[in-house]
């Protein structure tokens, strides 16, 4: 980000009664910027969106508009527009009354507002349905209102809530692109929350990835998924299975920053050694996390140098390359594998290593909470 | 919250307390002789006659045997009118609901005139056996039970009804696969599923009975009853009698209340997902089919008996029907009179703006308490919401005298004017009496709506006002209309309170029938009763509608 960020969150907390919802969160998000918050339910990215629309006041931290401090500005005077998840369309309004509510509100004229329902609509491809009832609407059309309403007067900001949750998955990948189109077509900078990886990826720009109510990570989709900061992203964000192990020396024939990790799956049995990537320094012998990807192991034959033993316990069919869930001899660790439809049966006996030229697996330091799990 | 929401809502509960609240204390107080010292003498008085004790006990059987009748009747219709298909049932079944219209005065005068010593069926009987006396005299406790048990078996039927549009079909598979019977699923999951509903009839049918005036004032003769009881204290001149009475009464209510929510706390049976409800029973033999109708067509009759009489009657001129099983004349005439006689107007014209007043009052703060309350929750919250409910846990009767003390006093430091004999005494009282139909409406309504709603309209930069008169006001609308309609029909037909608070510049219709009756003038009673029958069944059907019942 070159420019003054346009919207900035500063070390935000947020509680409801005993239970912490969000803790010290900071954002910052540039003009134009199309922004995803990321989580699991429960997660706090809701709350953080309502604080933003100014829906609820946080208990520490401001809100910033291009450096304006708008943290106590009423709701109704921050002009940042809202997709509510339910929609919240008001059910004794027509359609174009619907997206004229905000237009009225700030004084525009009959004619004025007429045109800008017009345009809105036809921005939304409901060019037409100015005076049907809700009621006559289907839910895509519903959710396409509800955009429309927040977007014609003009906000500074555009606040999406789940936009697409109660849309049927096939209507809602059509419907994530005409969303994307109209976002893209105004350049409004819009923060967006959703539980759905796939709608982040598609939609943000870049992604933030809340936890138990603290900011994990934010990166583009690419940063995310290859260059996961910790464990609980390697997994939320994409596939990936997570193997314990110690800290090994640093692997010169793959560069800066590749350790390697020292498996040790069962024991009494030979370790096995697989070189991944660590952004922390560490001292070797640390206790750590190896993240993989699916994609970056590969079957080989049982016995050989660094394979880890298994069998196969399931088999996910999904066109072009298949998912094994692999279970490592004598451990109970379970390991996910891409890899060509043919390539074993459930039952079987295999060998996993290190797929060549695959995305590297990431390291993390082992966290004593979660050796539990 | 802010504080201003805060005080605002503290404003508002002071507000119903002054009006709700503190008349009941003040006749509390003065029943125990405060102002002048204290004194237990009233109640030792009480305590010493036995015709209290009497009017008491006769209060609480009646309103227990009430509730049971109208269960014995009210149940097996609603099972009727809801499971059983054939042809008519969804107007018959909305039929058998009307006698919940009908204000307690107009229903005991239309029985007077259908079941009474000189009514329709004991002229016929006469006729028919060439009797020389009536064969009963329509009095006493059968009188009141059987007025009751007409006028409230609807609650059952109501309840009954709703409960089992709401049950879930799949219960009852899921009952008969676990190779439950017929009477074992009736007994094991119809009739628990039914409980609460039943709970809510009982309840209503005992506090209604409880406050019962009409009928026993009517029929009761010597028969009295601690509403009655109360009125003829008052009417005797013996206002601290009136006052015992009236807290005896007040306190008997509310006891009853009580043990009302500890024996059925109102749990919620709903937990599970909504299902389908259960197909009715459609009746394949053509013979069953058509006896279900032609006894749905029956019981249809029999129970619009007393409004199609009332209305027979009311073409009735005065003096024209003397010994004849049927009347040998039918005119107009009483209407014309009704109108015409700016002396017979006026009783009308008083009911309609008092009614009309009182019924914009109890909106208004019924819509601002329930905000208020739904706002700030917590306990000032529920204090409200206690605030706006408790007339209708207080009968009548109490209410009126209670407003009768407060309000015959002028003492403005303490809360006190004098409003006895002017106008405002009567609509004051209709609103208060009619506030926990505006609130609960309005409750509902106001709980109904999406909070995201108001969050959207002020993310698109409306502020307070326009979010209440653009969103909140338009969504709560229905609601509030039904909650108005039937407060409106509530106040226009009111006995109870005006026989203890009016005026003679403010006689309200229900007075006038009363006067009309006392000078033998039945047509004219009779025609007043048609109207408000009428505007009260016009009323019921908006409600109805609204409601989706």
């Amino acid at each position: 980000m070159q420019d003054s960020p346009f919207l900035v969150l500063d070390k935000i907390d947020k509680s409801f009664g005993e239970l912490h919802v969000l803790a010290n969160v900071e954002l910052q998000v540039a003009e134009g910027e199309v922004l995803a918050l990321l989580g699991p339910s429960g997660s706090g990215k809701t709350t953080a969106l309502r604080l933003l629309g100014g829906f609820e006041s946080p208990d520490r931290g401001k809100i910033l508009v291009r450096g304006k401090d708008v943290t106590t500005l009423p709701v109704s005077r921050r002009r940042f527009g809202m997709v509510f998840q339910h929609y919240a369309l008001f059910p004794h309004l027509s359609v174009g009354e619907n997206v004229a509510f905000g237009l009225e509100t700030q004084g525009w004229g009959k004619e004025r507002t007429h045109h800008r329902v017009q345009e809105m609509l036809e921005l939304v491809d409901l060019a037409g349905f100015e005076d049907r009832r809700l009621g006559q609407t289907s839910g895509g059309q519903q959710q396409r209102v509800a955009l429309a309403r927040a977007l014609a007067p003009k906000p500074r900001l555009l606040l999406l809530d789940e936009p697409l949750s109660n849309l049927d998955p096939t209507l809602r990948e059509r419907t994530r692109s005409q969303l994307r189109d109209a976002i893209d077509r105004i350049g409004i900078t819009t923060i967006l929350v959703t539980h759905e990886q796939e709608e982040a990826f598609h939609l943000g720009d870049r992604v933030a990835v809340l936890h138990q109510g603290r900011l994990q990570q934010v990166g583009t989709p690419e940063e995310l998924y290859e260059r996961p900061l910790n464990r609980f992203v390697a997994t939320f964000v994409g596939r990936a299975s997570v193997v314990p192990g110690l800290l090994g020396p640093t692997d010169e024939r793959s560069g800066e920053g590749h350790r390697e990790a020292r498996i040790c799956w069962a024991p009494g049995m030979k370790e096995i050694r697989w070189t991944g990537f660590l952004s922390a320094p560490l001292e070797p012998g640390t206790p750590i996390e190896i993240a993989l990807r699916p994609e970056s192991l590969c079957f080989a034959q049982p016995g050989g140098e660094n394979v880890l033993p298994g069998r196969v316990l399931e088999r996910r069919y999904r066109g072009p390359l298949t998912y094994y869930l692999v279970q490592v001899e004598g451990s109970p660790l379970h390991l996910e594998v891409l890899a060509p439809g043919a390539a074993a049966r459930p039952g079987d006996s295999v060998g996993i290593t290190l797929a060549e030229g695959g995305l590297a697996p990431r390291i993390f330091p082992q966290d004593p909470e979660d050796r539990a799990l | 919250m802010t504080s201003p929401r805060r005080s605002g809502a503290w404003a508002l509960a002071a507000l119903l307390a002054w009006l709700v609240g503190y008349p009941l204390l003040i006749t509390v107080g003065e029943a125990l002789g405060l102002g002048s010292g204290f004194t237990l003498e009233f109640f030792q008085t009480f305590a010493q006659r036995g015709g209290e004790w009497l009017a008491l006990w006769r209060s609480l059987w009646i309103s227990l045997a009430s509730v049971i009748l109208s269960a014995l009747v009210g149940v097996p219709l609603g099972f009727f009118f809801e499971r059983a298909e054939f042809p008519g049932r969804r107007l018959l079944g909305a039929l058998v609901a009307l006698p919940v219209a009908l204000p307690p005065l107009v229903g005991v005068i239309a029985f007077l005139f259908l079941y009474g010593e000189s009514g329709f069926v004991s002229r016929a009987l006469m006729a028919l056996f060439r009797l020389e006396d009536a064969p009963w005299s329509l009095g006493g406790p059968t009188a009141i039970l059987l007025i009751h048990t007409y006028s409230m078996y609807v609650y059952f039927y109501l309840f009954t009804r709703a409960a089992l549009a709401r049950l879930d079909s799949s219960l009852l598979e899921a009952s008969a696969s676990l190779g439950a019977g017929g009477r074992r699923t009736f007994f094991r999951v119809v009739l628990p599923q039914l409980r609460p509903a039943l709970a809510g009839a009982s309840l209503l049918t005992f506090m209604t009975s409880l406050a019962s005036f009409s009928a026993p004032y009517i029929f009761g003769g010597g028969y009295r009853v601690m509403t009655t009881q109360i009125v003829a204290s008052k009417l005797n001149g013996d206002l601290e009698m009136a006052r015992v009475e009236t807290v005896m009464l007040a306190a008997m209510a509310l006891v009853a209340l009580a043990v009302m929510r500890l024996l059925d706390p109102g749990q919620d049976l709903g937990g599970t997902v909504r299902g389908i409800p259960p197909a009715r029973r459609n009746f394949q033999r053509p013979l069953v089919r058509w006896g279900a109708s032609i006894l749905g067509y029956v019981l249809a009759l029999v129970l619009l008996l007393p409004h199609l009489t009332l209305m027979l009657v009311s073409l009735v001129p005065v003096g024209t029907w003397t010994v004849e099983a049927l009347p040998p004349v039918l005119a107009l005439g009483n209407y014309g009179a009704l109108f015409a006689d700016p002396q017979r107007l006026q009783p009308m014209l008083n009911s309609a703006w008092m009614a009309a007043v009182a019924t914009a009052g109890a909106l208004a703060l019924g819509l601002l308490s329930a905000r208020a309350s739904l706002r700030v929750k917590g306990r000032l919250g529920r204090l409200l919401e206690s605030l706006i409910a408790l007339p209708w846990a207080i009968p009548g009767t109490v209410f009126a005298v209670a407003l009768a003390t407060t309000f015959s006093v002028r003492a403005p430091q303490f809360g006190r004017f004098l409003l006895i004999g002017t106008p405002w005494i009567l609509p004051l009282a209709y609103l208060l009496r009619n506030l926990p139909l505006t609130g609960r409406a309005a409750f509902s309504g106001l709980r109904q709506l999406n909070p995201a709603l108001e969050e959207a309209a002020a993310s698109l930069g409306a502020g307070p006002w326009r979010r209440f008169r653009k969103v909140v006001l338009p969504m709560v609308r229905p609601a509030l209309a039904a909650g108005g309609v039937l407060a409106f029909i509530t106040a226009l037909g009111d006995f109870v309170t005006s026989i203890v608070l009016y005026t003679l510049d403010t006689r309200p219709i229900s007075i006038e029938i009363l006067a009309s009756l006392r000078l033998q003038d039945t047509g004219l009673a009779a025609a007043y009763g048609v109207l408000l029958m009428t505007f009260s069944t016009v009323a019921f059907v908006v409600w109805g509608r609204e409601k989706g019942v």
